[in-house]
């Protein structure tokens, strides 16, 4: 039975607000100090007061977890450490209910070396069926133009299969072995996939690693043209059959090489703008604005139907595969200093961390996700300012229990310490004692009342999702000054000017906004009415890393006399 | 449960236990008469010691009470005297370097200085009220000072290290040596060596062995630091005698009152 | 207080006890005989009074009026110790004039001495100092540290702040003596003090004179590795003690005569082997002190380095804004003690060899050498807000 979509507007995902999370670390209902999905679904109510429209799942499928469920033994099953098939089903409806939508996982380009079609493909005879849903060779020489993306875990992008008596192609671990687009019935195999979940109800699809499903011998086996065939074949499956859903693309790409994932409006309906990312660490450490303005100059434009995802951190290492030699060295002595930060080139650190615990810049930062551009995607935990743990390997140091309260294992689970999947935060600064739901919701001036204070704001204005982006370059660089304008269906609009100070002290800037002449600005938060713009520059004074939001309402019918009295408010 | 007691109770120390091969109910007896004299034995010693852990406590106690009393009154006697500014003049104007003013510091010291003392009474209370037989191996008091005076030493050989350590790679580095990063370690190391056997041997643990141990590691790393010294600083060295004879040649060939004829092209940094 | 005027040195009746008195350092007596040699040809001997730590020579000179000096440690630069007891002296002797002449002094003329003495004496100014004529590669650390730092925090246009032989009026001695005297109460005798920068605290006047070529005498004994630090280590100290007077002070750029000749360097042989030795220098410092000079500079001029060390000795150039930031940086450093103060300015000797092998190359390429000195300087005024900001708010968390 096919589940209506939950979503009833289109464009539903233009005004989300997308909360990135992974079961297994949020709440464990069970006491095996892993979090499942009953234990999630008790925590629906903390996700819609904070103001969350979408919950991004990490995969939650069984895997043997070699890499934290990417690598996937059965797409159409709940790992049974994260509960039951049904208990993704009650999480669904109560989300729904909540009106909230759900993304999960669609991971394709790969899966694990334990799933029941790469056992079949190592024993079954070259050339069969079976055999081609994977990419073999005998050699390994094949695609070598092909980067390594693990760089500090992988040596090649092939591996010999003893069973198989052949070399296996797999962009990632050498646990996860590619699948092979060029048969058939691999994508009928995924639209199967897809359709299963989408009948339950989910509402949007992340798509993982889609830069690389097809591999052609001379190319960098990277954004193929048969690559985007495919992704269009999905989307056409998905348009014929479902209504208001969403694919969003995992595209570690430039810009100009992301928009080909939008297609005509045809492919991917958002897709991750990964090189703003570091560059907005990058601006605030430097204290120039020249980072951000040059890469959304960069950026080019996207069909009516498609939209940007903003972040600022998720699951991942901060990537730096994006910037310039110097730039990669700059942001590695500037935020990385200590060479256990680093993994595969890029830092493994959380939000808070990577700005000095700062409340100003965390606040700073978010402003920024969510008045640019795009649809801001929220890290589990930045909401209120965890802590990592570089000592865990690979990317896990982000990946630490949610700490609800200062109780044992920080209220995310009632098991023995020593059961939890990972240990939680414990040092004097981000600890779960200092550093929990609980404490935060009690704390009117907490960093979780601002962001929800913050992100119901945003709400409240379509601007922010849907407009668009004019950045004012006023000659003091270390202010970003940009102008978001959305033209409503009656001909209004709706104008929003954002100024942020990325700098550490005050600073003055002049805006040159002669072409708004007459326009009153009103600072969103406080509802506090600015001087009345006029053909002059506009001066506004920003103390340390602070950001204002204006309104600018239109012109209003002024009486004849000219006495202009501010309302003291 | 009775004729246990009243056993424990008897104080009957000369009590000797029945021969072996006296039958089935003389080896219970036997048991049960061991039985008896090591709980009593256990039991009279926690109740010997009990009044040494009183006397300990009540030292402690009363003494920091007296530091109290102490610390409050020379708080007093140091704020009317007018302390940290009449030391503020001495000083000149060179500053108090701590955050703390000196009143505080001696309020504290004094304090701490009394509990101290109560400490020390009380375990030399504790220890003299324990008279058994079953002695410690040495005198309770010395050991915990010696302890104290190991941790200090840790302390110390670890700061040192680590100041020498930074000491040693910038000098290293500024006289041009190869292995300026390896000498730093290796300082470092030959410190925290020195100083883990000054521990252990302060707290008399190990003894020859210890010093063997540690005599062959430190000599171990001396002969490996001599060899990179030498090794690294061949270049120094070469360096060194080429501008010596360079020098030794130029002061004969010029007399140091005649200025040099001609733009000096040598750097000089002052 | 002004002094009391004096008659012009030339005029031979001068009432006694009043007039010049000069200090000399302790020193060998071939340089000391040539310095009352020349001492006796630029004044008339009763209007001077020499006091010196040496025994007087025996007889060569019986007309000069010779007293004796308290001992004071050999120094090649005028140290706390000297201050005190120049007051001191002039007190005792009621001299209105001070000439003090460091170990050196006997490569100065007459003519020089008398410019010092007759400026302090004569007219107002209250403290003459030396202008040397120095070849192009000499006294670099007063090119790349000194001169920079006390023209953009003190505005002094003084090219050689350091004292080795000044000229002072009573009530600047007074001054010096007296904040000299911190040290040597609190056992810091052989201290640099430094003239200039108190003179511009007080509002004195100050002035520099020609003073031909100057050989250190002491050439052989003056270690960069332990002189930079201590002289450096001095001027951050004062410089740490004056922070309230140098950052309210927003002087106008002083204007400088132009003395220096332009020659064109052609790079010798030599040259290239002392760049050569010095790049090693720092390339091999830049692989072991990184751990140090990251807990002093911030990313970006860290980044500059590690660019830096990749270029090789013919190239290699340093950035005058980048030698700006890492001397403040330094010098912040110093001020908070993010490390020990002697390992502080130890990891600096590299950094200053890296800057004087980029100093050789830009000079070896036509650049007048005085021009790329007077450009350092102006880049640390045109930076003095850097210092500034972070003075006021040591923040890690910085460009």
């Amino acid at each position: 039975m096919k589940k209506l979509a939950s979503a009833t507007d289109p464009l539903w995902y233009k005004d989300a607000i997308i909360y990135e999370l992974h079961v297994r670390a949020f709440a464990d209902s069970n006491g095996d100090g892993i979090g499942d999905f009953p234990g999630l679904f008790s925590r629906l109510d903390y996700l819609q007061n904070l103001g969350v429209t979408c919950i991004w799942l990490l995969p939650f499928f069984p895997s043997p977890l070699r890499d934290d469920g990417y690598d996937i033994a059965n797409y159409v099953d709940v790992n049974p450490s994260y509960g039951t098939l049904n208990d993704f089903k009650l999480f669904l409806d109560a989300a729904h209910q909540r009106n909230m939508q759900v993304m999960i996982e669609l991971v394709i380009n790969h899966t694990s070396d334990q799933h029941p079609w790469f056992k079949a493909a190592r024993l079954a005879p070259p050339g069969s069926a079976a055999r081609d849903m994977y990419v073999w060779s005998n050699t390994d020489r094949l695609y070598k133009d092909a980067d390594i993306i693990f760089t500090d875990t992988e040596k090649s992008n092939w591996t010999w299969d003893d069973t198989a008596k052949a070399y296996y192609w797999h962009r990632f671990f050498s646990h996860q072995p590619d699948l092979n687009f060029d048969h058939p019935a691999v994508m009928e195999e995924v639209l199967k996939t897809m359709r299963f979940w989408l009948d339950m109800g989910v509402d949007a699809l992340r798509m993982d690693a889609i830069a690389y499903l097809v591999e052609r011998d001379g190319t960098s086996c990277e954004n193929l043209p048969e690559t985007h065939l495919a992704v269009k074949r999905i989307r056409a499956a998905i348009d014929a059959e479902y209504a208001n859903r969403l694919i969003l693309a995992e595209a570690n790409e430039s810009p100009a090489d992301v928009l080909p994932y939008f297609g005509k409006g045809d492919e991917c309906h958002m897709a991750f703008h990964f090189p703003l990312m570091p560059r907005i660490y990058m601006a605030l450490r430097q204290e120039d604005s020249l980072p951000i303005t040059d890469i959304m100059a960069q950026t080019p434009a996207i069909p009516d139907n498609c939209q940007w995802g903003l972040f600022l951190r998720n699951h991942d290492e901060l990537t730096l595969a994006l910037v310039t030699e110097d730039e990669r060295d700059y942001m590695h002595i500037a935020y990385s200093n200590d060479p256990r930060m680093r993994v595969n080139g890029g830092i493994r650190r959380r939000l808070a961390p990577l700005l000095d615990n700062n409340r100003r810049r965390i606040e700073l930062l978010n402003s920024l996700l969510l008045s640019f551009p795009g649809t801001p995607i929220l890290y589990y935990g930045d909401e209120i300012g965890m802590g990592d743990n570089i000592y865990l390997g690979d990317r896990n140091s982000v990946r630490t229990p949610m700490q609800w309260n200062s109780d044992r294992n920080a209220g995310f689970s009632r098991c023995d310490p020593a059961r939890l999947y990972f240990p939680v935060i414990m040092d004097p600064v981000y600890g779960y004692q200092a550093i929990n739901v609980e404490a935060q919701l009690s704390d009117q001036s907490s960093l979780l009342h601002w962001t929800r204070n913050m992100i119901a704001l945003r709400k409240l204005f379509q601007v922010f999702g849907r407009g668009t982006q004019h950045f004012l370059k006023p000659a003091n660089r270390k202010i970003l000054a940009y102008l978001r304008d959305l033209e409503r269906s009656d001909g209004s609009h709706e104008t929003v000017l954002c100024v942020a100070n990325l700098s550490r002290f005050a600073q003055p800037v002049s805006l040159d906004l002669a072409d708004r002449n007459g326009a009153e600005p009103v600072e969103m938060l406080g509802y506090v009415p600015f001087p009345i713009i006029t053909e002059a520059p506009y001066v506004l004074t920003l103390a340390p890393y602070s950001f204002l939001w204006l309104e600018l309402q239109p012109p209003r019918a002024r009486p004849e006399s000219s006495s202009s009295t501010l309302p003291a408010s | 449960m009775q004729n246990i007691l009243a056993t424990m109770l008897q104080t009957d120390p000369y009590k000797t236990s029945q021969p072996l091969y006296a039958g089935n109910n003389s080896i219970w007896r036997t048991m049960s008469d061991a039985l008896h004299e090591s709980i009593y034995r256990v039991l009279s010693l926690l109740i010997s010691i009990l009044p040494g852990i009183l006397a300990f406590l009540v030292a402690l106690a009363l003494l920091s009470l007296v530091g109290l009393a102490l610390s409050a009154l020379l708080r007093r006697v140091l704020a009317a005297a007018k302390f940290d500014d009449r030391l503020a003049h001495s000083r000149g104007n060179s500053g108090w370097a701590l955050s703390t003013s000196p009143t505080a510091l001696i309020v504290r010291a004094a304090f701490w200085a009394c509990v101290l003392l109560g400490l020390i009474i009380g375990v030399s209370a504790f220890d003299a009220s324990y008279a058994t037989a079953a002695a410690l191996p040495s005198s309770l008091l010395p050991y915990l000072a010696r302890v104290v005076g190991a941790a200090f030493l840790l302390i110390a050989g670890n700061l040192s290290a680590r100041f020498l350590a930074r000491s040693v790679l910038i000098g290293a580095v500024n006289m041009q040596l190869q292995y300026a990063r390896f000498l730093s370690l290796g300082i470092k190391w030959l410190v925290l060596v020195l100083t883990g056997a000054m521990v252990l041997d302060h707290l008399q643990i190990g003894g020859n062995v210890v010093a063997l141990a540690f005599g062959i590691l430190f000599g171990g790393i001396v002969l490996t630091l001599a060899l990179a010294v030498g090794l690294g600083s061949r270049d120094l060295v070469s360096r060194s005698l080429e501008s010596h004879a360079e020098h030794s040649s130029e002061q004969s060939a010029k007399s140091p009152a005649v200025p040099t004829t001609g733009p000096d092209e040598s750097i000089h940094h002052f | 207080m002004t002094e009391d005027p004096i008659p012009a040195i030339a005029a031979p009746s001068a009432p006694p006890g009043a007039g010049l008195l000069v200090l000399l350092a302790a020193m060998t007596p071939e340089p000391l005989e040539h310095v009352l040699a020349s001492l006796t040809a630029a004044f008339p001997a009763e209007d001077m009074l020499i006091a010196m730590q040496n025994a007087p020579p025996a007889d060569s000179y019986p007309s000069l009026r010779i007293v004796t000096a308290p001992a004071a440690n050999p120094s090649w630069t005028l140290t706390a110790a000297d201050f005190v007891n120049a007051y001191q002296l002039a007190e005792m002797n009621d001299s209105s004039a001070i000439l003090m002449l460091g170990p050196s002094s006997s490569s100065l003329d007459s003519a020089a001495l008398r410019d010092l003495a007759s400026a302090v004496l004569t007219t107002s100014i209250d403290l003459a100092v030396p202008f040397y004529e120095l070849p192009p590669r000499a006294g670099l650390v007063n090119s790349a540290i000194l001169y920079p730092l006390t023209r953009a925090l003190f505005a002094s246009p003084v090219r050689f702040p350091l004292a080795v032989h000044l000229g002072l009026s009573r009530r600047m001695a007074q001054s010096l003596a007296s904040s000299a005297h911190r040290f040597t109460a609190s056992n810091q005798a052989e201290m640099p003090i430094w003239p200039v920068n108190e003179a511009m605290m007080a509002g004195f006047t100050v002035d520099q004179f020609e003073v031909g070529p100057h050989v250190q005498s002491q050439q052989t004994g003056l270690d960069l590795k332990t002189i930079l630090p201590q002289v450096t280590g001095a001027l951050f100290a004062d410089i740490d003690a004056k922070a309230a007077f140098w950052q309210r002070f927003r002087p106008s750029p002083p204007t400088r005569h132009a003395v220096s000749k332009p020659t064109l360097q052609t790079p010798t042989v030599d040259a290239a082997a002392e760049i050569a030795s010095m790049v090693y220098a720092f390339r091999l410092a830049y692989t072991n002190l990184q751990e140090v000079w990251s807990l002093v500079l911030p990313p970006s001029s860290l980044l500059a380095l590690k660019r830096l060390s990749a270029i090789d000795s013919a190239a290699f150039r340093m950035s005058d804004s980048l030698w700006v930031r890492i001397v403040y940086d330094f010098l912040l450093a110093y001020r908070l003690r993010t490390i020990n103060r002697g390992h502080l300015l130890g990891a600096l000797i590299p950094l200053y060899l890296a800057w004087v092998a980029s100093h050789i190359n830009i000079t070896a390429s036509g650049t007048d050498p005085e021009s790329h000195i007077e450009a350092v300087a102006a880049a640390f005024e045109a930076d003095k807000t850097y210092l500034v900001s972070r003075w006021r708010w040591p923040d890690r968390f910085n460009p």
